[in-house]
């Protein structure tokens, strides 16, 4: 039994919920950078590994037993699992305004949308992406939403600031003068 | 029309619409054109009687308030309410087309982490075990609801209702 067998037969049975490094240290009892050691070993082993089917992924800050990429196509249509399900415009750019602004009241992404965006985050609570986290302390305590755990291992990332920066895609907001300029000449 | 009004996601997403035509920056869109053009949208959609989200109507007359006051003569001395109007609505479809954006790139960084595929975590059962009696009413209540909403999501994106007089 080598600790690759270990780790293998650990993350196996753990499946998408997948395994921190601190829970496999003390499972193992080896130190966490041992074990971070012999996990990069096994993600090498089943890359060179072209009869093996599994890579292996983190997300969320755990490590988890995947598919390779290349069987996407192939398991697509077996499988429907919520990480694996993709969203629709409405909730997308709900999910979007969370993600960014969180904390944040439904009333402030309503807003934003311009829109009522009630079933778009009831829909995002089912699937767990999104939670209530506390209230505001204003007329009405609205309650705040706020991303989860799930959120992020369903990008594929370990922490929100792994997220796009929102500065690659916005424009200057400086260009407010030329609008003044063109509505004088009125 | 070459675009069915379903596809917009409320009134901002059509004004975004409309403000990209001019392929210009943002705040030099001409706002009073952009407004005739929305209003114009309204008017056919109503003729046809298509059903219309009552957002689209808040907007329809927000944008008749800044139309109207527009034409009206300025006062010297006050802070131009018209302009505030006006900038407050750019930059409002501005930071909708953001997010908008936003939207598209978080999907492509899903569809990325979609390829990868794992296995629900195993139940193991042993003798050993024993209940924690952590779990009341609600947490069953909650479990289920869950499970039903998530069902009837998934059942609504695939089937297309049509609603009964």
């Amino acid at each position: 039994m080598t600790t690759l067998a270990k780790l293998e037969a650990l993350l196996f049975l753990a499946g998408e919920d997948g395994l921190t490094l601190r829970q496999l240290a003390e499972l193992l009892e080896l130190p966490p950078t041992g074990i971070q050691q012999s996990l990069e070993k096994l993600a090498n082993k089943y890359e060179e590994d072209a009869s093996s089917a599994l890579a292996l992924l983190q997300s969320s800050n755990s490590y988890k037993l995947v598919t390779k990429e290349a069987f996407a196509e192939l398991l697509k249509n077996y499988a429907k699992t919520p990480v694996n399900q993709s969203l629709s415009r409405a909730s997308l750019e709900v999910l979007s305004i969370i993600a960014y602004k969180q904390p944040i009241t439904r009333l402030e992404v309503d807003t934003i949308r311009g829109v009522n965006s009630s079933g778009a985050i009831a829909k995002l609570q089912a699937l767990g992406l999104v939670t209530e986290a506390g209230k505001l302390e204003t007329i009405g305590r609205p309650n705040l939403y706020a991303t989860t755990d799930f959120f992020l291992d369903y990008l594929g990332i370990n922490d929100l600031a792994e997220l796009i920066d929102v500065s690659s895609i916005t424009v200057k907001e400086e260009e407010i003068s030329l609008f003044d300029e063109t509505d004088t000449n009125d | 029309m070459d675009i069915k009004f379903k596809d917009f996601e409320g009134p901002l997403d059509l004004l975004l619409h409309l403000v990209s035509k001019y392929e210009v920056d943002i705040y030099d869109v001409p706002l009073v054109e952009v407004i005739e053009q929305y209003l114009a949208y309204i008017a056919t959609l109503q003729a046809m009687k298509l059903e219309i989200a009552g957002e689209y109507m808040v907007m329809a007359s927000q944008l008749m308030l800044i139309k109207s006051r527009k034409l009206l003569p300025k006062m010297v001395e006050e802070i131009s309410y018209e302009d505030d109007l006006e900038a407050d609505l750019l930059s409002q479809i501005e930071e909708y087309k953001r997010f908008k954006a936003l939207g598209q790139e978080l999907a492509a960084q899903h569809d990325q982490r979609a390829k990868f595929y794992s296995k629900p975590k195993t139940e193991l059962i042993s003798d050993e075990m024993e209940l924690k009696y952590d779990k009341t009413v609600v947490d069953l209540f909650l479990a289920f609801s869950k499970v039903m909403a998530d069902k009837q999501d998934s059942f609504n994106d695939s089937h297309t209702t049509v609603a009964a007089d």
